[in-house]
């Protein structure tokens, strides 16, 4: 499922490949997760998010879905799907019978041969499903067979077949601490403004329906400055609702993620983590989420707490985190050896009026590495980089003039300053919005407080940020990731000059 | 002088399908311009606007000079560049937003003056100022502000903005300085007066301007006194210039008309009912907010084909409407769709010579209701449609 292609030499940034079967996709780590409402990135239609090339994996919070559409709801749609499909088959067996003899003794030679094909077929079937809960490994064919969105929560919102789910449990930070859970059942905060009670096997259950990539058990993450006594409590019924989860874990509930609590203490921390890790032998889980963290932490403290905990866990498994992270916050992370971010920080931007404004700060250091490409005539390289100078050619032509100075990293397109510059939001971007539209008139929708500003914003911000994951790959890639981060650092830099 | 031309291609009775070619499209009549007020369609991009096969929109004069103002067209080349959209586009005075819109509107002979509900500041719009506005936003038919009066009005105040109308349209027509690339639109004012209309038909077409639309109307009248007003000037107007009537959206409006002669409509009912979680069908409308449609796993409509009706069923949309942004974009797409389609089929039934068919079926379609032998429908369709000799089908035979 999970292989790691490189290792970096000055850090513990790794470039990995992920494997999710079900919608025979293969993620390149480091990547980001996009953060959803409702399985819909905020204001994109299908037919707009399509124009976002590297936004493969997509996370989905149970609260917002609980209520509508909720386990009813799926249970039935899930039931008409198979119907429909059955109901075509059994259409043409009985045409088939209407058309051959009508003679009993034919029909009842069909019919005891027929129930022998399903006995055979039922115990197949039962067969198939121990080998896929057994084995990892699948096979081009089985991927095909997987290709066609049958049902679950993909084809009832319309996802489609370039996107995976990944799905999660997770109150706001403080909703945990005035709504507490019970051993038995897990206290979440629906959208529509109710406290829900859900028990780890109706989560399961949930997620049985809804037919994930990626299911992450649920756990509560506890708030900084509590007692030990709490935080012990709530680690261990997240360890207790681990185990529940394991145990109702099947191929339609998709890979398994565990939470790791990255608490302040060092010695709760370990002694949690050394249960975790006998857990994690058995083979049942695929995968780590950090937790705790991005809770008013200081930033060393963070780097620390990660730095101690990626020592003692397994390197084969991918490891994951969700917070608001700035950018040099989640190079912070990745150069510990995180693999997947979730972060909404393109969100938060589009929703202040801000365009972010990434200028691959490493140009220079690219165009050295592709001379030396050139020469050394490496084929490995050559397919990769091909699609990559694409942009660089590009945006090397027009930004001759910026390769000295940064611009600003972000700038808020409310400001009247942009009533007369018909330039695309940035010179050089091959984002959907920059190619059909311009500065002044995503000012004028901002002033008029029309909602296809949001739409226009949404999609650049969020092809701007995959450039940057890009770029972070390269870095690992080519043994640089420490200079990038410097080049990171002094962009956010440039914001504050100005 | 014209900008535009107009070839009719089939006639049945007083309907017909023709094209209309204006300097940056060739549009197909009847046709339906959905309304994106400020220069843009409410969450959509002009990329969705093209794929739902939308000819000619409209932009609103009122909004675009408050923001982003008329010489800042001048300067970057008109709406179309602004926009980005290369099909066609269709401007109002301004008129119609000033009065429903503001709480003292002072109309004088020389203008109308007005006090903004924002500043309090006064603004006086006069005939030459509309046109100059529109003149710089460069679409591609505009209209002359034209002086509105409430459609319920009678006696002399109609009289008088009937005339005053005219004697408008003559400085409209003088101040108007780009006669070879807009067509300048007179609208026919006089009420639900007979007498009046017909004065300002005879007045108007001597003008002989490059088409003609009707206003005044879709304001709170009685239906029975709407279509008679239509049918008058639909009779009165020449035969071989388009003819479009403002403010008319309701399905069943747009088929009427259409079979009364009328070329061009635009409302707002499509895009805005979508924001409220009501879908159009060919039976009706769709209340998506409600409970029933909770289990529903059928698209909306199935034989449309529009985005959302080829990956959504009801089910989805009624947990997604009026929760989500995405929830109205999707509903707007198949309202604006439904629109289009509408009108399609109409064209087509023309050419193809079954045009009294389609309508039986589609007012059949509209006024069924489960449970009852005959249909009812109402008495102004009814009259309507037989002043065309189109009689309706009464007998409701369930399935």
């Amino acid at each position: 499922m999970f292989s790691i292609t490189h290792e970096e030499e000055n850090t513990k940034a790794r470039l990995g490949k992920l494997a999710l079967p079900k919608s025979s996709i293969t993620l390149k780590t480091p990547c980001f997760i996009g953060s959803t409402k409702r399985g819909f990135v905020r204001h994109l239609t299908p037919d707009n998010l399509i124009n976002i090339p590297d936004l493969e994996l997509l996370s989905i919070n149970l609260p917002q879905i609980i209520y509508k559409p909720g386990l009813t709801i799926l249970k039935r749609f899930n039931k008409h799907c198979q119907e429909s499909s059955e109901t075509k088959k059994s259409v043409e067996e009985t045409k088939k019978e209407e058309k051959e003899n009508s003679n009993k003794i034919f029909q009842e030679e069909k019919q005891e041969k027929e129930k022998e094909k399903e006995k055979e077929k039922k115990i197949e079937i039962e067969k198939e499903k121990e080998i896929e809960i057994e084995n990892k490994i699948v096979t081009e064919k089985d991927n095909n067979k997987q290709n066609q969105i049958k049902d679950g929560l993909k084809r009832y919102y319309g996802i489609g077949s370039k996107h995976a789910l990944l799905l999660k449990i997770r109150n706001s930070e403080f909703a945990d601490f005035y709504y507490p859970s019970t051993d038995e059942k897990i206290a979440c905060c629906a959208s529509e403004g109710t406290k829900v009670f859900i028990t780890p096997s109706q989560y399961m259950e949930f997620a049985s329906e809804i037919n994930p990539d990626i299911t992450v058990s649920p756990a509560i993450e506890v708030v900084g400055n509590n007692k030990r006594d709490k935080i012990e409590k709530a680690i261990k019924r997240s360890m207790k609702w681990l185990n529940i989860a394991i145990s109702k874990k099947t191929s339609r509930t998709g890979s398994l993620f565990a939470v790791i609590h990255a608490v302040e203490d060092p010695k709760i921390r370990n002694k949690y983590l050394d249960r975790l890790l006998t857990i994690v032998k058995n083979g049942k889980v695929d995968g780590f989420m950090f937790g705790c963290l991005f809770l008013n932490e200081s930033r060393i403290e963070r780097k620390k707490r990660i730095g101690q905990i990626i020592e003692s866990i397994p390197n084969e498994l991918p490891r994951g985190i969700v917070g608001d992270a700035t950018l040099s916050q989640i190079l912070d992370c990745v150069e510990n050896g995180i693999d997947l971010i979730n972060s909404s920080f393109p969100l938060r931007l589009t929703e202040l009026n801000l365009v972010l404004n990434y200028q691959n700060p490493l140009q220079n250091l690219r165009s050295e590495n592709k001379n030396k490409n050139e020469n050394e005539n490496k084929n490995e390289n050559e397919n990769e980089n091909e699609n990559e100078n694409e942009n660089i050619e590009i945006e090397n032509e027009n930004k001759n003039e910026f390769k000295k100075q940064f611009e600003p990293l972000l700038f808020n397109l409310r400001n009247g300053k942009y009533e007369d510059d018909n330039k695309p939001f940035v010179v050089g971007c091959q984002c959907f919005a920059c190619k059909n539209h311009t500065r002044q008139y995503v000012y004028h929708l901002i002033s008029v407080r029309e909602m296809t500003a949001m739409i226009l914003m949404n999609l650049h911000n969020l092809y701007q940020y995959s450039l940057f994951f890009k770029d972070m790959r390269w870095a690992i890639k080519n043994d640089k990731f420490i200079q990038f981060k410097e080049a990171i650092q002094l962009l956010e830099k440039s914001n504050t000059k100005k | 002088m014209s900008a535009l031309e107009f070839e009719i291609l089939a006639k049945s009775g007083k309907a017909r399908t023709s094209i209309l070619t204006l300097p940056h499209y060739k549009v197909t009549t009847p046709i339906f311009q959905p309304v994106g007020t400020c220069g843009s369609m409410k969450g959509l991009t002009s990329k969705q606007l093209k794929e739902l096969d939308c000819q000619i929109i409209l932009g609103n004069t009122y909004h675009l000079a408050l923001h982003p103002g008329g010489e800042f067209f001048g300067k970057c080349g008109g709406l179309h560049e602004f926009m980005n959209w290369d099909r066609g586009l269709l401007t109002d005075s301004g008129g119609f937003q000033m009065v429903s819109l503001s709480k003292l509107a002072e109309v004088t002979e020389e203008g109308v003056n007005f006090v903004s509900p924002k500043d309090g500041s006064q603004m006086l719009l006069k005939p030459e100022t509309s046109i100059k506005i529109q003149n710089q936003i460069g679409a591609d038919i505009i209209m002359q502000l034209d002086d509105v009066v409430h459609v319920l009005t009678s006696g002399k105040r109609l009289e008088e903005a009937m005339y005053r109308s005219i004697r408008w349209l003559d400085r409209c027509i003088k101040a108007h300085s780009r006669k070879k690339e807009q067509n300048l639109f007179p609208i026919i004012q006089g009420g639900l007066n007979p007498e009046l209309r017909k004065i300002c038909l005879k007045e108007m077409i001597k003008r002989d301007c490059p088409g003609y639309a009707i206003g005044g109307l879709s304001g709170g009248e009685s239906k029975d006194q709407f279509w008679k007003i239509v049918s008058l000037c639909t009779d009165y107007l020449p035969e071989d210039k388009p003819r479009y009537l403002m403010g008319v959206g309701f399905p069943v409006d747009l088929i009427v008309c259409s079979v009364l002669g009328v070329d061009m409509f635009d409302c707002v009912y499509p895009t805005r009912t979508s924001r409220f979680g009501t879908a159009l069908v060919w039976e009706g409308t769709l209340k998506l907010k409600s409970e029933k449609y909770q289990f529903d796993f059928d698209p909306i409509e199935k034989d449309c084909d529009c985005l959302t009706c080829k990956t959504y069923t009801k089910s989805a949309i009624h947990t997604l409407v009026t929760k989500e942004t995405v929830g109205c974009h999707l509903l707007t797409i198949h309202n604006i769709r439904f629109q289009m389609r509408l009108m399609q089929r109409f064209r087509e039934s023309i050419k193809n010579n079954k045009m009294p068919e389609f309508v039986r079926g589609f007012m059949k379609a509209q006024f069924k209701k489960k449970g009852e032998k005959k249909i009812t429908y109402p008495t102004w369709v009814i009259e309507a449609l037989q002043s065309q000799q189109i009689e309706l089908d009464y007998e409701n035979d369930e399935d």
